[in-house]
């Protein structure tokens, strides 16, 4: 049962974890654009912001695609395995499966204006917004670090990369998927 | 019950070595100082594996179905064969 939640890539990887990825990106799209949800960052969700359907369609495969690139190449430089795309791919986009319960605590989240100064004053005048928000941060919390776990187990076992090698490499490609991401996706709405 | 092929020296765990080999069917037997071939050095899950990669035809895919595991969880498996191997073979290597 561990091993299925955290480390799945040990019995599905590539074409198919790749296939089980892009599913639940496209579940995911689909429900953020029923509820203005973006995914605008590797680990990032915001609600309110309105936008083009396709562009809920676009954000987790730029997320996704930032990550998998620099993790690649990490791994090819790093590794004494010949290590496939497809595996690091395939199993980045099958890590990244419990952002669709964070898409769904999110829906719970309420609706606030864009301006910040808007949403301040929406805080002010009613507290239990801030108390709903502070409750569902909460409970992201979890999903995320099951996110990063997995992320990480997909690395280390598509790259065949353990030890401090694998971790320093894998916080660098963090930070990098992060930044690249932000910066597209900013560039594109 | 099927006995283990001892590879190291439960005193001091070093590699040991043949010593003496027999005839199933004369009893005759031969006596000397053999080493042991690198992969009889090697863990019985381990040999098992590589008997079971021949007999796939190098195939890790074929490995991966086999098993029911992913196929880069197969070929980690091998890689690390190949370190245990590399460390094996290491102080058999003559000196030069």
């Amino acid at each position: 049962m561990k091993t299925w939640l955290f480390n799945p890539f040990k019995f599905i990887a590539g074409n198919r974890a790749l296939l089980l990825g892009i599913g639940v990106m496209l579940l995911s799209a689909i429900v953020c654009s029923l509820e203005t949800i973006h995914l605008d960052g590797v680990l990032d969700v915001h609600k309110g912001r309105e936008a083009p359907s396709y562009f809920y369609f676009i954000e987790p495969l730029i997320d996704w695609l930032c990550l998998v690139i620099p993790l690649y190449i990490f791994g090819k430089s790093f590794s004494v395995s010949a290590i496939r795309f497809i595996d690091v791919a395939g199993t980045s986009a099958l890590a990244r499966y419990p952002m669709f319960f964070v898409v769904l605590l999110c829906m719970l989240s309420p609706n606030l204006p864009t301006d910040e100064q808007k949403i301040l004053n929406t805080i002010q005048t009613n507290p239990h917004v801030l108390m709903q928000l502070t409750v569902i941060g909460i409970l992201v919390i979890p999903f995320i670090v099951w996110t990063v776990a997995l992320m990480y187990n997909a690395y280390s076992l598509s790259a065949n990369l353990k030890g401090p090698k694998a971790v320093w490499s894998f916080i660098a490609s963090v930070v990098i998927a992060e930044i690249l991401s932000k910066v597209i996706i900013n560039s594109i709405i | 019950m099927l006995k283990k092929l001892p590879h190291l020296c439960p005193s001091c765990s070093s590699p040991l070595n043949v010593k003496s080999l027999s005839c199933g069917s004369c009893h005759t037997e031969v006596t000397g100082e053999f080493e042991l071939p690198p992969l009889a050095r090697l863990e019985s899950a381990d040999r098992q594996f590589i008997v079971d990669f021949v007999k796939s035809s190098g195939s890790l895919k074929l490995m991966a179905e086999k098993m029911k595991l992913s196929y880069p969880t197969v070929r980690n498996m091998l890689d690390d064969i190949i370190t245990r191997l590399n460390e094996i073979e290491k102080p058999l290597k003559p000196s030069k």
